[in-house]
């Protein structure tokens, strides 16, 4: 019994071939048996059984299907549920319970999603690998020698081995986009205020957005469609209306404009990864297209202006964790400034340090102007860019990222290496404009994502490319043994 | 650029971290590698453009309202004192 899509979950409950505990108990079941291999799960919710038996009580009454009744959700942790504990996979926060829940969890639940458990991340968020985590490693399903990605790789990995139905994430510097690359699912980071960031632990708040994994472009859709929205517990939502994403019979590309912005290829990009996007841009002349090679002349200065802007940001939403009052709290010296010391020292990892003392010397006196404002100018430059280059075309076409998995262990010793694996996804984030990864081909038996990236607010043409591309090719069907 | 050991020093006591040794060797050596790569953005000419900043066009009213979960929140204190956080005295 295995369900790939939202729509044959729901076929299957309404021909009551199927019950809402049953798809439940084959979730936690598939766990069981795979989450010793791949660590995906940092914290299991036993009481989920109750909800979907709740819901299966709802069906029998005759009440109508909600829009996500019978989904299993795997929830990254950093994202709170009243009640219960929350880590963001940090010391920090290990024994931590969350006093609200995050707005995008609740929708989910609201149209009858069951959060099966939590999944694992790099502490706060913070790497591309999934490897920084505080409690565990988590391990690529098609070759657990290699990383899953990250920082999102939990999320990634329990949709891609079939955990749960679905999940969700968080994309900051592409958090969802290159762990859904790397492990063949489609992965989706909305514009920047488009789905509330209430209940997520924050890591750059002018750049965090929560976005869904799914097998289809189908499903990121419909989940897509249920986190957004304006939300008055965050000031920096939207009160555009959230358009109604169809596709029809078939999603239509006929005279869609779709740009190869040629700083995406080139040095650094495993020519494998660059001839999958090529094969995809034939796909799309096929069905109709126009291709276009365009330039974005700062596109690659953008990862020096995401290593300025986000550790910034994060130094200084981090100096909430103080050891005074919740989480971890160390009270062996003297003194208010030993309690924030010591407690700090002992419940944060290396990646966090690090990137707090980069962040405090951008913001210190005497650098501030040379490095944290010139990187927000440069980022106002790529917002630039891209506003010209999307008066030319209608969508982007890219890598997701240089490479396909590397093994564990190869990048942890020089941070620059590993910041290098967000080159082709930062951009989206300092741009706020939306971007999805999708299954787009093989490389060396490795999946390769496609990014595509639309204008701000314009989630629609991306939906709609990525559907016709998911009509015509079979690369998002393919699983790990 | 040159950072130093004491400039290492200063910036952890900004941030409020207490670093072991091993942890301001590594970041003497790490942190100008990082600084040096972020440093090529100061040749860049950005002043041709306008600064962007993060929207916030969904403004609450600013009115007080209490507080539901004030328990939930103060149980998660290291120390408490009925309805207080406990801390070490600020001035000695």
């Amino acid at each position: 019994m295995s369900y790939r899509t939202i729509s044959d979950v729901h076929a299957a409950l309404t021909a009551k071939d199927v019950s809402t505990v049953e798809l439940v108990q084959a979730s936690l079941e598939r766990i069981h048996e795979t989450d010793k291999d791949l660590g995906a799960f940092l914290r299991v919710r036993d009481i989920v059984l109750d909800e979907a038996a709740a819901t299966d009580k709802r069906i029998a009454g005759g009440e109508p299907l909600r829009l996500l009744d019978g989904v299993t959700l795997a929830v990254k942790d950093n994202m709170a549920i009243n009640g219960e504990v929350v880590t963001a996979a940090s010391k920090i926060l290990e024994h931590y319970k969350a006093v609200v829940t995050a707005t995008a969890v609740d929708r989910l639940r609201q149209q009858g999603a069951l959060v099966i458990g939590k999944t694992n991340l790099d502490e706060f968020a913070m790497g591309a690998s999934t490897e920084n985590s505080a409690f565990q490693k988590t391990k690529n399903p098609w070759n657990t020698a290699l990383v899953p990605g990250g920082s999102s790789g939990g999320s990634a990995v329990a949709v891609a081995s079939d955990q749960t139905l679905v999940s969700i994430g968080s994309d900051t510097g592409g958090s969802i986009r290159q762990p859904a690359s790397f492990t063949n699912v489609v992965g989706f980071k909305p514009t920047y205020g488009r789905i509330s960031r209430f209940g997520l632990l924050s890591l750059a708040s002018s750049l965090d957005q929560i976005g869904p994994f799914t097998h289809t472009v189908d499903d990121a859709a419909r989940m897509y469609m249920v986190m957004a929205g304006q939300d008055d517990n965050d000031a920096t939502t939207s009160a555009r209306t959230v358009e109604a994403i169809t596709f029809g019979a078939k999603a239509d590309v006929q005279n869609m404009r779709i740009g190869l912005p040629k700083e995406f290829f080139g040095e650094g990009i495993d020519p494998a990864v660059a001839k999958v996007v090529m094969d995809a841009a034939d796909v799309y002349k096929k069905l109709g297209a126009t291709i276009v090679e365009v330039s974005l002349p700062h596109a690659r200065d953008a990862l020096a202006a995401y290593y300025i802007i986000q550790p910034a940001e994060t130094s200084s939403n981090l100096a909430r964790y103080d050891g005074i009052r919740y989480g971890l709290s160390k009270r062996e010296g003297q003194g208010l400034i030993n309690i924030y010391k010591q407690s700090r020292d002992a419940g944060f990892g290396q990646e966090v340090k690090r990137r707090i003392m980069v962040g405090t010397f951008s913001l210190s006196a005497g650098y501030t102007d040379a490095f944290y404002h010139q990187a927000v100018m440069v980022r106002s430059l790529i917002h630039e860019e891209f506003d010209q280059v999307f008066d030319q075309v209608d969508i982007l076409l890219t890598p997701t990222s240089p490479t396909t998995a590397f093994p564990l262990g190869a990048r942890t010793a020089d941070p620059l290496t590993m910041y290098l694996a967000d080159l082709l996804t930062v951009p989206a984030n300092l741009a706020n404009i939306p971007a999805m990864s999708l299954p787009g081909g093989f490389a060396d038996n490795l999946p390769v994502g496609i990014q595509l990236m639309a204008k701000e607010w314009d989630e629609a043409s991306i939906f709609r490319a990525g559907q016709a591309f998911q009509q015509v090719t079979d690369w998002h069907t393919k699983q790990p043994n | 650029m040159e950072i130093t050991t004491q400039d290492i020093l200063k910036l952890a006591d900004l941030a409020r971290l207490e670093l072991t040794p091993d942890e301001v060797a590594s970041l003497t050596t790490q942190l100008p590698k990082i600084v040096d790569y972020v440093s090529h953005l100061q040749a860049i000419d950005a002043t041709i453009v306008p600064e962007v900043t993060t929207p916030t066009e969904n403004l609450r009213a600013d009115i007080a309202v209490p507080a539901t979960n004030t328990e939930a929140i103060l149980a998660q204190a290291p120390e408490r004192a009925e309805r207080l956080w406990r801390v070490d005295a600020v001035f000695s």
